[in-house]
């Protein structure tokens, strides 16, 4: 009996603890899960800026940059605004987001950044990376097969059957490769438009999320797996198997260049109180600050965005791109694309 | 209050409480969901026709290979002695414990081109494929099956059989006269619930199907979801074909077995007959017998896949558990929220059963039938579609975004509480009346023709519907990922979170721990069974 007492309490009280009121303003922040977690980049920033600001940030987490839009668009089909900002956003999200974000904003001070982009001043970089195939060298042995240089040399026969990609129906990375591909094919980098027809005799599994696929990479599945450059800095800090000399993961660099991806922040339309307006602005120019962008590449495996940021030793072995490939980012111009893939691989047999 | 007065109370109160669950947990999501809803028109689209085409197909034949393997392995199992059964049905319920996505990973260890099938010299190459899919589904099916016939084929009493071998029946036509006719419900139940366990599965496809076209209308309601444009309509389109392909086989069963309700007492008397003398003629076994048979063999065969998580991981849970100290406190919080979930989730779903099977027990005839299909109505939606439905629909009073213990409850309650009731409906179904008119009037109050009478009966399916939906509610994520928030941190959400992180070896720990967690509540609930006995 007590102890159905005590699961009533807690049941109660789990419901319950949301209504207590606090004194101090409250920012409430959107964002994807691997933020918040343990070991993520949010609980080292967050705690430092309540201080600073004397205020207590909410934040609320779920699934992947994706999912952000999905919550400001429930929200707006809500008519219940949330948020008053957005953290986690790529340049292709904040373009699908554009009709639920203050547009108006502009950070008051920049600082200079490490990438060469002109960015809408309302969205605000906080840290940046490329995708990329990370090649496992051991698995890339015992299959004979060596760490292609060009994307084109993947269309080859050996490779059959030899990569790991996300669903870009479900996952960023996975949207990612498909653009990659179709603008290399634009580019004239290799020979279209049958590629995905080439391609999708290549790849092994089309996994739902990028965890999904490194998961099966780390299985030794298929020597290559679609990820980005710095998941080489992650193994180089934690793997274990990655020694000066004997690398075992190796991020892969080709010739016709890889894909940008920049993280940042926004703020959500329609924040009416001027103190949360104030707090907000503060939050992102907080994101640019050396507290914030110091703690980047071994939170967040990604480059910080504000030029000279000293980067740890494993991030110094990680290749840089000679060229990059720049991603459409219009909404029409995504989904055409992405039907289009659908299109060609759902007709296949497996 | 009088014996009817109380019965009538029984009703107004079961009534009142399955009517205002429908209404708020199942009817008002799924109208909000429709309101939302911009067109239909896509209803027929190719590429949608393409998907129910491959989902009709993967389940069909799933179920058929299922149902090929498990009737006679049923029946088989059926015929040995209880304590022997006892075993076997304890290996047939654990496939139900295992959350899917631990299951998939387990096929991944077997299946995958680095698996242990393959470092054996077996190169199937039948990983992310259309054939990784319907073997996985058979053996996760095929004990689901077995159980159900197995359960009915242990009240056919040996003597009747033997009376028909002694009339010179050959093997054919004692299953066609004697064993078909007992355990055919059973078994067609079980097939269509295999075929809608098939149409909705989810893990299973998404990790060894290999992506499309590989891909089933469950997987597509995912993608509509969750890709950053919410697609309602096209998720609701998706969820109502899903709906009308689960629903099909259960309708039909329902009213198969109601067109033959004339011999539904008659029935009934046979079977307290042969219990009771299958009862007597059970066979005293050895625990060497008991524990070491082929029957018992082949039951833990069909549970041994899963394992892999556990034995791969050896090595991962000793590094993880044992050097890392802090690792502990994170994984029984996350442990602790799954278990009140859980605990909560168990409590919706087996009283709402409940009152679903005291409400129908007092209708007849067509309204019986439609109400009973009715019940199976929740199984057959997708709980992403459903959770969307409680977001529209509540959404003044839940917000979603910041997380609900309750939601979250009813949302898995909703969901497994169909288990309970097709577990819990023959209990009332086939009620022994003439015992309790006896027993009330030799005079027994009515708590104790519950105690002497009824309990008994309810004890075995209390336990195994707590059991399973409470292993099954562990391991569930599509509800737990719409509704949590940072001081809701379920195990499934936890394993994703460090999956995220490349933490690979912790999330793996955890995934074993899960799994012998899941599969430790299915055998406390079986032990206990036994215990009862």
């Amino acid at each position: 009996m007590r102890f159905l007492a005590f699961l009533v309490l807690i049941f109660s009280f789990t419901s319950a603890s949301q209504s207590i009121a606090a004194d101090v303003p409250e920012l409430v922040i959107y964002t994807y899960d691997s933020m918040v977690a343990e070991g993520g980049l949010g609980p080292k920033i967050f705690p430092a800026f309540e201080k600073q600001c004397g205020c207590k940030l909410i934040v609320r987490a779920s699934g992947d940059g994706e999912q952000i839009i999905g919550r400001l668009q429930l929200d707006d089909q809500r008519k219940k605004p949330t948020a008053h900002v957005v953290l986690g956003l790529d340049e292709s999200t904040f373009d699908r987001a554009k009709p639920w974000l203050d547009l108006e904003f502009r950070l008051k001070k920049s600082r200079p950044l490490a990438i060469d982009r002109k960015f809408s001043g309302a969205f605000v970089p906080y840290d940046y990376g490329y995708f990329t195939f990370i090649a496992d060298q051991e698995t890339l042995k015992k299959a004979a097969l060596v760490a292609p240089s060009k994307f084109s040399d993947l269309l080859k026969p050996e490779w059959k059957r030899n990569l790991i990609l996300e669903d870009p129906r479900t996952s960023n990375p996975g949207m990612a490769f498909l653009l990659y591909v179709n603008q290399l094919v634009s580019h004239k980098a290799f020979e279209g438009p049958a590629v995905w027809e080439s391609l999708k005799n290549q790849w092994l599994t089309l996994t739902p999320s990028w965890d999904s696929a490194y998961g099966l990479f780390m299985r030794q599945e298929a020597p290559l797996v679609w990820s980005y450059t710095t998941s080489q800095a992650y193994h180089d800090e934690h793997g274990g198997e990655n020694r000066p000399g004997d690398y075992r993961y190796d991020a892969l660099v080709f010739e016709e260049g890889l894909p940008q991806q920049i993280e940042g922040a926004a703020l959500v339309k329609g924040i009416s109180n001027p103190e949360i307006h104030k707090i907000a602005e503060s939050f992102m120019d907080y994101l640019e600050s050396p507290e914030v962008q110091l703690q980047v590449p071994k939170s967040n495996w990604m480059y910080p965005v504000v030029r000279g940021t000293a980067l740890p030793e494993s991030f110094k072995r990680v290749p840089m791109p000679k060229k990059i490939i720049h991603l459409p980012l219009a909404r029409e111009e995504v989904e055409l694309e992405l039907s289009k893939w659908v299109n060609v691989v759902s007709k296949s047999s497996k | 209050m009088g014996q009817r007065g109380l019965q009538k109370f029984k009703i107004v109160v079961s009534a009142l409480w399955v009517g205002l669950f429908f209404l708020f947990c199942v009817l008002i999501p799924i109208i909000a969901l429709f309101l939302k809803c911009q067109s239909f028109q896509n209803m027929v689209a190719p590429e949608i026709l393409r998907v129910v085409e491959f989902t009709a197909m993967q389940a069909l034949a799933s179920t058929l290979l299922s149902a090929i393997i498990a009737l006679p392995l049923g029946l088989w199992i059926g015929q040995s002695s209880r304590r022997e059964r006892g075993v076997c049905e304890f290996f047939l319920a654990l496939p139900f414990s295992v959350p899917t996505v631990v299951a998939a990973m387990a096929w991944v260890i077997w299946l995958g081109r680095n698996g242990w099938l393959a470092q054996l010299g077996l190169h199937l190459e039948w990983a992310y494929s259309y054939k990784a899919v319907v073997l996985a589904h058979v053996v996760f099916n095929v004990p689901w099956i077995a159980l159900w016939v197995a359960q009915s084929r242990a009240f056919i009493s040996e003597p009747l059989l033997e009376a028909a071998r002694s009339l010179g029946a050959n093997p054919l036509s004692r299953f066609r006269w004697v064993l078909w006719p007992q355990v055919k419900w059973s078994f067609l139940s079980a097939a269509s619930q295999t075929f809608i366990f098939c149409v909705m599965s989810f893990a299973l496809i998404l990790i060894l199907g290999g992506g499309p076209p590989v891909s089933t209308l469950e997987t597509e309601i995912y993608s509509k979801i969750r890709f950053g444009t919410l697609d309602i309509s096209g998720a609701i389109i998706c969820a109502l074909w899903e709906m009308l392909l689960t629903l099909l086989p259960w309708m039909i069963v329902i009213y198969l077995q109601g067109s033959s309700d004339f011999d539904r007492e008659s029935e009934k008397q046979f079977k307290v007959a042969q219990v009771s003398a299958a009862e007597a003629y059970d066979r005293k076994t050895t625990f060497f017998a008991t524990f070491i048979s082929w029957r018992v063999i082949s039951c833990a065969f069909l549970a041994f896949p899963y394992f892999a998580v556990v034995f791969a991981n050896i090595r991962a849970v000793f590094r993880t558990f044992f050097f890392d100290a802090a690792i502990w406190r994170v994984v029984l919080d996350a442990f602790r929220v799954s278990g009140l979930l859980a605990f909560w989730t168990c409590v919706i779903a087996v009283s709402t059963a409940i009152a679903a099977v005291i409400f129908l027990e007092e209708l007849h005839g067509s309204l019986k039938q439609n109400i009973g299909i009715l019940m199976g109505l929740p199984s057959s939606i997708s709980v992403l579609v459903l959770g969307m439905g409680v977001w529209l629909a509540y959404d003044r009073w839940i917000d979603p975004f910041s997380g609900s213990l309750i939601a979250i409850v009813f949302l898995q309650g909703t969901i497994f509480f169909p288990i309970a009731f097709k577990i819990f409906w023959p209990v009332v179904r086939d009620r022994p009346q003439r015992l309790l008119e006896v027993a009330r009037s030799l005079g027994a109050t009515e708590l104790q023709v519950f105690r002497t009478v009824e309990w008994p009966r309810w004890r075995f399916p209390l336990l195994s519907s707590i059991g399973m939906i409470f292993a099954a509610s562990m391991g569930e994520v599509a509800a737990i990922s719409l509704f949590y928030n940072e001081r809701l941190i379920p195990v499934p959400l936890l394993i994703a979170r460090w999956l995220n992180q490349y933490h690979f070896e912790q999330a793996q720990a955890v995934s074993a721990l899960l799994m012998v967690v899941c599969v430790g509540v299915v055998g406390l609930c079986s032990l206990l069974k036994r215990a009862s006995l």
